[in-house]
């Protein structure tokens, strides 16, 4: 493509971005984690939506899921149900987080954990493997950002340039405005996604069967290629096991990021509404994914199964629709990466330095803001230059690890009897698993590692926390009064 | 302390609860391989018509899930 359009207007939606993340600052001083890290717990029940509801939909919704459905076929469905379920973790968990966070003065994820548990290592050694699929999945998405300028600036664009670009501006409107610029980014880009994805996947549908609407293509699809309309998928490594954990894996991976949206509500009925209309978004994936159908017949002999959306609209779709395409991936990709990288600071300053040098409250506010730039210059654009291994692959990796803190979430909403040294065996014994699972002997018996780490991970967990000592009842009573209301009362009368 | 594992409190806590947990189950095997077939149902691969159903299912329980437990009774 030679025109000049797809490219202006994907690097106008950047300025636009730009210019909205600096401005959500609004004089609000941001040297405090109250401030930066969650906007000072005000934000609205739309807001909140199209926050969440962005953030979960990556780069991999315009590139890897086109190109799953592309290789694998329906397979690439299981994303839908997870996120949807992800959302019912959202209604069920967050009101909690959002409380705790209110109550206790927690702006992460590693702070509840040290405070539930009374320990500082755990709510450390949390937020850094939380942060391996953190910095995984933003490095995903900023391979992803930079691909796209790469294909709309016609290759004027190395990926090492584009990478630099986007990591730029995004640094930029991070620093200046912290969450709130991640709320009011990404509203604009949760909007722009659910037009563009419906628009290019409804032009595509067009200009393959001639007519608006899906069932052209999958009838096409039935009678030359039906392999992909079931699971396993047409290369047959996506069976009903690996189908079944990835989805467990998935939905049960807390997030930093996610929770720090939490914390970042208005009230806990805002976030019970915000995820109740959740899944209603979800609904962008569908027309992306066709467009990775249509792609099967279209364009049989790609090389890159990631590509297929974006090459399919070179060939098929004008140059302005192009463009939008372009913009609607780069905004998955930057809604995605920023709230990742913003967790990622925040929690090597809150959970790592903060107790490990002991900082003032006011100075680990100060360094969450200045950590943004080491951990994207030093580590992020490094790797994302060099392009590692599959797209999705990574997202299973970084969910996989994240799977392995779940122990420490059972008991902050579920068992009052959960120990430090029982999360603690928890949460090594599946990091190892899953590390193992991951690297040495991929996914045994079609089973997500991540999976293989939990069937560990958790009867270790339970075991060690009853045979060593609960943390002290004070603390349990103050996290059970939120979790369980009514219940802790009963079963201190019934104790008495 | 006496210790305990959370569960629901009330009638329409379990109900909820036993809501969300049907729509997991049938997100997952074995129902997905209920609908793991290659023909096609209102234009769309079963799989595809499971899916959405389930995130219908998901919104519209929450939306009743709200109704059904208000106040102290948020307790699924």
């Amino acid at each position: 493509m030679s025109s000049w359009i797809p490219l202006a207007i994907t690097l106008g939606y950047i300025a636009v971005a730009l210019i909205i993340g600096i401005s959500a600052r609004r004089g609000h001083v941001m040297d405090s984690l109250e401030e930066w890290g969650v906007a000072g717990r005000s934000m609205g029940p739309v807001t909140l939506y199209l926050l969440i509801a962005a953030g979960s939909i990556s780069a991999y919704t315009f590139m890897g899921a086109p190109g799953w459905a592309y290789s694998k076929g329906v397979a690439v469905f299981y994303v839908v149900i997870y996120l949807a379920y992800l959302a019912l973790v959202a209604w069920y968990c967050g009101p909690k987080v959002w409380a705790f966070g209110q109550r206790f003065g927690h702006v992460t994820q590693g702070a509840a954990i040290a405070d539930r548990y009374q320990s500082p290592l755990l709510g450390g050694l949390a937020a850094l493997i939380m942060s391996i699929g953190s910095l995984a999945y933003a490095v995903l998405q900023t391979i992803g950002s930079a691909y796209i300028l790469s294909v709309m600036s016609a290759g004027r664009i190395p990926v090492w340039l584009g990478v630099v670009v986007v990591l730029s501006a995004i640094a930029l409107y991070l620093f200046v405005s912290g969450q709130r610029a991640i709320g009011v980014t990404n509203a604009f880009q949760g909007v722009l996604m659910l037009a563009v994805a419906w628009a290019v996947g409804l032009w595509a549908a067009r200009e393959a069967t001639g007519e608006i609407g899906f069932a052209g293509v999958f009838e096409r699809l039935a009678s030359e290629r039906p392999e992909f309309l079931t699971l396993p998928g047409a290369v047959g490594d996506m069976g009903f096991a690996f189908w079944t954990t990835s989805i467990i894996v998935s939905m049960f991976s807390f997030m930093p990021p996610v929770w720090s949206q939490w914390m970042s509500a208005r009230s806990a009925s805002t976030i019970r509404r915000s995820a109740t209309w959740l899944p209603t978004y979800y609904i962008v994936v569908l027309p992306m994914v066709v467009v990775g159908f249509i792609g099967i017949l279209a364009l049989p002999a790609l090389s890159r199964a990631d590509t297929v959306a974006l090459t399919y609209a070179l060939d098929h779709m004008p140059s302005w629709l192009v463009g939008l395409l372009g913009a609607g991936t780069l905004a998955a990709a930057m809604s995605s990466c920023e709230p990742f990288l913003h967790s990622i600071a925040m929690a090597y300053a809150r959970d790592v330095a903060q107790p490990l040098f002991r900082l003032s409250d006011a100075t680990t506010g100060r360094l969450a803001r200045r950590l943004l730039i080491p951990v994207m210059a030093l580590i992020v654009a490094p790797v994302a230059i060099t392009e590692p291994s599959n797209l999705v692959m990574i997202l299973l990796v970084g969910l996989g690890f994240a799977t392995q803190v779940l122990p420490a979430f059972i008991g902050m909403f579920l068992w009052t009897r959960a120990s430090t040294p029982g999360v603690l065996a928890g949460i090594l014994s599946g990091f190892c698993v899953t590390l193992a699972f991951t690297l040495v002997w991929p996914n045994p018996l079609g089973v997500h590692a991540g999976f293989w780490g939990l069937m560990v991970n958790l009867p270790l967990f339970i075991a060690v926390s009853l045979a060593t000592r609960p943390v002290r009842d004070d603390v349990v009573e103050r996290f059970f009064a939120i979790s369980a209301p009514g219940r802790l009362l009963r079963a201190s009368e019934n104790a008495a | 302390m006496k210790h305990f594992v959370v569960h629901p409190t009330s009638r329409r806590g379990w109900l909820v609860t036993l809501a969300f947990a049907l729509l997991v189950m049938a997100g997952i095997w074995p129902v997905v391989a209920l609908f793991n077939r290659d023909d096609l149902w209102f234009g769309l691969p079963p799989i595809a018509i499971l899916t959405y159903a389930i995130v219908v299912g998901c919104w519209v329980t929450m939306l009743v899930a709200n109704r059904l437990l208000v106040g102290g009774e948020r307790d699924v």
